[in-house]
């Protein structure tokens, strides 16, 4: 017998992914932001001595797509239609919730509601009658409380007896439109395939879903349903004086609302003074500031923090190694160990407190529910550019890691907007990149500086934005923000953690190794002298247009496969201090232009593959160009300074 | 008082007229709960006459300036 499919659907943000988590013991991202799952990932799970495969599912504010994680999940819910849905529900957001329940009883397979956040709607004062509600949808409705695991066994119980019975069907009547929907569902009938649900895809053609309507042309061999729907469509505007899609809109938001008075309180409840004025600073033109100040303080506190742990690693690094002296007289072999023991000091105290800190920093705030705030706020600036508020999480996402981020953008609305986000992401200096920052700019010339190369380069990114999304037409395509906010939550230290290994994990496995290969492997280079001949190659143009060394050109070359690794060879080659071969000045044009200069192996692979080849070299231009023009401009500046 | 949502003060609640959007931004809208004759209130409004935050169903929905100056609604006292 096949194992069951139970489906994790709901609005962004109402715990999906937390209770995936729970169940399958792997680890989906979880924060407190829309948009986080951008893509359905299946997992088997055991659970009490059951077999089932669990699916979660991008978020989905209604079944009709506006961006592209939401078109994502509804594909998958029609061409891989699970045996069950389970609807995680926001209790804080029942009116929403209960909108798209009504749409996901359209599609025919048995549901069961597990009314998520139930301990946040209590704190907030709604009293929300849980039989009441089920009695009026006819689906099984489990409160629970998904990170602290409350009535997730019920629910799964609930799911599994529900995989074989049959579903409720709609409980909505288009009364008006009926003879319409029948008709049109009569017609497709004879060429719609039995797995796909008949009645929505009626109602979806009437709503003029672009989806919808292409699947349906291309099944429509015949042509039987020719101008008929035209025809339907044009009698329903008449008959109604309302668009169809606006139609069925109306009524399922009409009874999500009816609904939603009759098995909901409100009772005024005293606030958290501290939560109530922190949400009103950070969103008035204090909230500015607050940006400022937030970013700042989560940067000089990695670099702060990751200097402390430096010097205490160093001082261990070298007591444990004075331990072990070798008189080594065969070069290769000295090559190869002190390669090694270079790139292992190098990897434990240049990159691990660094990547660690900040993602640990930086979870604790997308924990908390700033990010959507900072949307919110900088909005008014990112409709400048072209863009809308909800551009700044993947922005800032970027932050951390570019691939991600470049993924995260499936949440904006059109394709414009997410080519110009995407370029912008790639010039934001990502963890890699700030290793190098912290590894030649704070260590060797202070943490100010430091700070004043991440303000140089935002500026660099929004003009960049900015000219981009003039000359791409930004703002013909562009819509506004449109976005829920989620409350403030209390960070906990425990999801941070494992958030912080989640994304920095891959520095440890990946990074590390490559590092121990990559030294040895020049390390040999240069006692074959092969790299003398590199850089009398490359020495007239890197000196003349940057004023640098021709070797440096290698680092960069390592630093394309990752960009830390521009960094690590330059300080494992140079024996541990770059300030003894580069001057301050050639420091910073060089850490400028690492910035810059190209996306990373993984960035490249992950642009094409959401933007395809065209726009991905179309982005590589640019970030050779920014590259050459910031780092030659700052060369001469330094030459007249 | 017929305005605009864009031209609401904070703290103003208001019934929507009328959204001269287009129909795909017009559904969205209305799926979230913004649609003619339904309530809402201005619970902030962003500096530099930015994104505007309204309670509409119970849950705060953030929209865009330029969004807003396309609803019109009725101030109510
Ligand atoms: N108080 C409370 N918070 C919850 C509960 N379930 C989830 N959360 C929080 O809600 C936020 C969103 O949770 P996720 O699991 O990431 O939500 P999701 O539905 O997967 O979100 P998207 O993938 O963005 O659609 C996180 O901050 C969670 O910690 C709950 O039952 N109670
Ligand atoms: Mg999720």
């Amino acid at each position: 017998m096949k194992e069951v499919r139970i489906g994790l659907i709901g609005i962004p943000n109402s715990g999906k992914s937390t209770i995936f988590n729970k169940l399958t013991e792997t680890y989906q991202i979880v924060g407190n932001w829309p948009g986080k799952t951008v893509e359905t990932v299946e997992r088997a799970v055991k659970f009490n001595d059951k077999h089932f495969i669990l699916i979660d599912f991008p978020g989905t504010q209604t079944l009709t797509p506006t961006s592209m994680e939401e078109e994502i999940a509804r594909e998958y819910m029609i061409e891989n239609k699970p045996n069950v849905i389970i609807q995680v529900a926001s209790a804080i957001d029942l009116e929403r919730s209960i909108y798209l329940s009504l749409e996901l009883m359209e599609l025919g397979i048995p549901i069961i509601i597990a009314l998520n956040q139930f301990d946040e709607a209590i704190k907030q004062g709604f009293e929300i009658n849980v039989e009441k509600l089920s009695k009026v949808l006819g689906v099984p409705v489990i409160p629970t409380v998904a990170m602290k695991g409350e009535g997730i066994d019920k629910l799964v119980e609930k799911a599994l007896d529900l995989a074989h019975s049959k579903p409720k069907g709609n409980i909505i009547t288009y009364e008006d439109i009926m003879p319409q929907i029948n008709n049109i569902m009569s017609i497709i009938k004879e060429f719609l395939p039995d797995r796909y649900p008949l009645e929505w895809f009626a109602l979806k053609l009437l709503e003029e879903d672009p989806w919808v309507t292409r699947k349906i042309t291309e099944l429509d061999t015949e042509k039987r349903l020719g101008d008929i729907l035209e025809k339907e469509k044009d009698y329903v505007k008449k008959s109604t004086n309302m668009h169809p899609s606006l139609l069925l809109v109306n009524n399922r938001r009409s009874v999500a609302e009816k609904i939603t008075n009759e098995v909901r309180k409100i009772k005024p409840v005293s606030k958290s003074k501290f939560i109530e004025t922190l949400d009103l600073l950070s969103i008035s033109s204090f909230g500015y500031l607050l940006l400022i100040v937030v970013m700042t303080t989560v940067f000089v506190l990695t670099f702060g923090v990751g200097l402390l742990f430096r010097d205490t690693i160093q001082l261990i690094f070298f007591a444990l190694s004075s331990q072990f002296v070798f008189v080594i007289t065969d070069p290769l072999l000295n090559a190869i160990l002190s390669g090694v023991q270079l790139s292992l000091l190098v990897g434990l105290s240049f990159i691990i407190p660094v990547v660690f800190l900040f993602h640990f920093f930086f979870s604790l705030l997308d924990d908390s529910g700033y990010l959507p705030r900072a949307a919110f706020l900088i909005d008014k600036a990112m409709r400048k550019i072209g863009l809308n508020g909800k551009a700044f999480i993947p922005l800032l996402l970027g932050y951390g890691c570019s691939v991600p981020a470049c993924v995260t953008c499936r949440i904006l609305e059109g394709d414009k907007p997410r080519f110009v986000t995407a370029l912008m992401i790639t010039l934001i200096p990502c963890a890699s990149r700030m290793i190098i920052i912290y590894g030649l700019i704070a260590i060797y010339i202070g943490i100010i500086t430091a700070l004043a190369i991440y303000l140089f380069n935002l500026f660099v990114v929004l003009l960049i934005g900015m000219v981009v999304g003039r000359s791409v037409n930004l703002n013909c395509e562009s819509t506004g923000l449109i976005m829920v906010l989620p409350p403030y939550r209390v960070p906990l230290i425990k999801n941070a953690l494992r958030k912080t290994w989640a994304r920095a994990k891959d520095f440890v496995y990946i990074a590390i190794p490559i590092i121990i290969a990559g030294t040895v492997f020049l390390k040999i280079l240069e006692i074959l002298g092969i790299m003398e001949h590199l850089n009398l190659l490359f020495d007239p143009l890197f000196l003349g247009l940057f004023g640098l060394p021709g070797y440096v050109l290698s680092f960069l070359l390592f630093g394309a496969i990752r960009k830390e690794f521009a960094l690590v060879f330059l300080v494992t080659t140079l024996n541990g201090n770059p300030l003894f071969y580069l001057s301050p000045n050639q420091i910073i044009i060089f850490t400028l232009i690492t910035l810059f200069y190209i996306p990373c192996v993984a960035t490249t692979v992950t642009l094409i593959k959401e933007l395809r080849l065209r726009k991905t070299l179309i982005i590589i231009g640019i970030n050779l160009l920014t590259a050459i023009i910031v780092g030659s401009v700052a060369h001469i500046i330094f030459l007249f300074s | 008082m017929n305005t605009t949502l864009a031209r609401l003060d904070k703290g103003k609640t208001a019934v929507i007229k009328e959204m001269n959007l287009d129909n795909n931004i017009k559904r969205r809208l209305m799926a979230l709960g913004l649609l003619p004759s339904s309530f809402l209130k201005v619970l902030r409004i962003a500096p530099f006459k930015g994104a505007i935050l309204i309670d509409v169903g119970g849950c705060p929905l953030a929209i865009s300036h330029d969004l807003a100056e396309k609803i019109l609604v009725e101030e109510l006292e």
